[in-house]
């Protein structure tokens, strides 16, 4: 946001995280603080952990956007990945949570001094679909081509058709199919090892 | 697991993707083992749980549901992120640092070749009847830059001062771009009253000028180039021409001699 409280458009927003502008930054907290604050809220009744989850979930995401891992198509495409994107990051702090409530209470923590367990709404995040989702994340960003990674995000969360993802990032249809196939490889190939799939 | 299996695995792992025959190969290994088809059939599922999270709703005021103690506890929360920004380590500044140095070394071997390259000739800083000598400086042409295009089109001109400060001087605001014929001498700024020095920070100045060539700029774009985060002069010129590039076209970059 400028000083005068003008709202730049999204690419500009966009192209200002990607320089790490401090104006962008700004931009981008204020504009998204509240919709991350809200589905913090349905998960947990702790203002602590809702504060975290936000500030975490709004600095990683524009560090993703610094380290090119958002890729401006159309109007709109920003904020359309922010509201994929930012659901992932926020059950990520939930189930780094969890994990951690559940060995306090398996080494004998006095079970007065736990907090308040998550208020989630949703009964299908539970730990096991907490750890799914942690693992993609996780063995996506362990794909070493980088290539490889940036389609399979745009696949995998924006379900975008092949034809869209060479056309928005620029790279032949065939190039593309080559990169999601050997992608597809390694992050199925990571995901059978890390959830144990094959028992 | 057969050996069969552990031949097909990477097939059946990226079964979207194969050809007819491979596919064909695969479907009937599948329909025979259970222990391969239960494998894909656990990828599977790995992959719709993440596309059963739902994205955040779009909506002008999510918290237009919360109670007025969350509301408060929100804005406090924005708050104290807007406060501590900075505070917070810069992610891997670090990795970047081979390709930068990649680009400066490149961009200095080829800076000549992107020069000849530009939509502009006799660019230069200030009219060149003034520079020749011929003709008392009149208002106003002393300062801004005089060129012929090779092709007409809509310049735009950039100025950043010696404190980084950066001003559209072309088009100006209000006035909507006009297109230029190609080979006539223009002068930009247009008028002859140079407001714009007024409240200049002392020091070297820049010039930076880039020709749409297809349709006119959009004055919102252009507007949007100057919102530049404080730093160097030089951070500042950089910022403008990488944004002027995107937005406009290939920019060529005058620094006035007089006023090193």
């Amino acid at each position: 946001m400028t000083g005068d409280g003008e709202r730049h458009d999204e690419q500009v927003l966009a192209a200002g995280l990607r320089s790490t502008a401090p104006w962008a930054r700004q931009e981008f907290f204020v504009a998204a603080h509240d919709a991350v604050y809200a589905y913090a809220c349905r998960l947990t009744r702790d203002v602590d952990l809702r504060r975290d989850w936000t500030h975490d979930c709004l600095l990683r995401l524009a560090g993703e956007v610094a380290e090119g891992r958002f890729v401006y198509r159309r109007p709109g495409s920003f904020w359309a990945w922010f509201r994929t994107r930012a659901p992932f990051v926020v059950l990520d702090s939930l189930r780094a949570r969890r994990r951690l409530e559940s060995r306090e209470l398996s080494t004998g923590t006095d079970p007065d001094d736990v907090p308040d367990p998550p208020a989630s709404d949703d009964p299908r995040l539970d730990l096991e679909r907490l750890e799914i989702l942690h693992a993609v994340n996780a063995c996506l960003e362990h794909l070493t081509n980088p290539d490889q990674r940036r389609v399979l995000s745009l696949l995998l969360f924006e379900e975008m058709s092949y034809e869209e993802i060479a056309v928005s990032i620029g790279r032949p249809l065939n190039t593309v199919r080559t990169d999601i196939r050997r992608g597809r490889l390694a992050l199925r190939s990571c995901l059978v090892l890390r959830l144990g799939l094959e028992r | 697991m057969t050996s069969e299996c552990t031949r097909l695995r990477r097939l059946i792992l990226v079964e979207e993707d194969l050809e007819a025959q491979e596919l064909s190969e695969v479907r009937r290994h599948l329909q025979s083992c259970s222990a391969c088809r239960s494998l894909r059939d656990r990828v599977l599922t790995v992959e719709d749980a993440v596309r059963a999270v739902a994205a955040l709703p779009e909506t002008p005021d999510p918290l237009a549901a919360s109670s007025e103690v969350e509301r408060d506890q929100a804005r406090a929360s924005l708050s104290a992120l807007l406060a501590a920004p900075a505070t917070r380590p810069s992610p891997r500044w670090w990795r970047p640092l081979p390709l930068a140095l990649a680009a400066v070394v490149a961009l200095a071997v080829f800076w000549p070749a992107l020069q000849s390259g530009a939509p502009v000739r006799d660019l230069r800083v200030g009219s060149p009847l003034v520079l020749r000598g011929g003709t008392p400086a009149p208002a106003g042409e002393t300062h801004g830059v005089s060129l012929r295009l090779k092709k007409p089109g809509y310049p735009v001109l950039v100025h950043i001062d010696g404190g980084g400060a950066a001003r559209l001087l072309h088009p100006t605001a209000g006035a909507p771009p006009a297109l230029m014929a190609e080979g006539r001498l223009v002068l930009l700024p247009t008028g002859d009253a140079p407001a714009w020095r007024a409240d200049l920070a002392p020091g070297p100045e820049t010039y930076l000028l880039a020709v749409a060539t297809r349709e006119p700029p959009d004055p919102a774009q252009l507007r949007a180039l100057l919102a530049i985060a404080a730093g160097t002069r030089q951070e500042a010129i950089r910022t403008v021409a990488e944004r002027l590039s995107a937005t406009v076209g290939k920019v060529s970059r005058c620094d006035d001699p007089s006023t090193d």
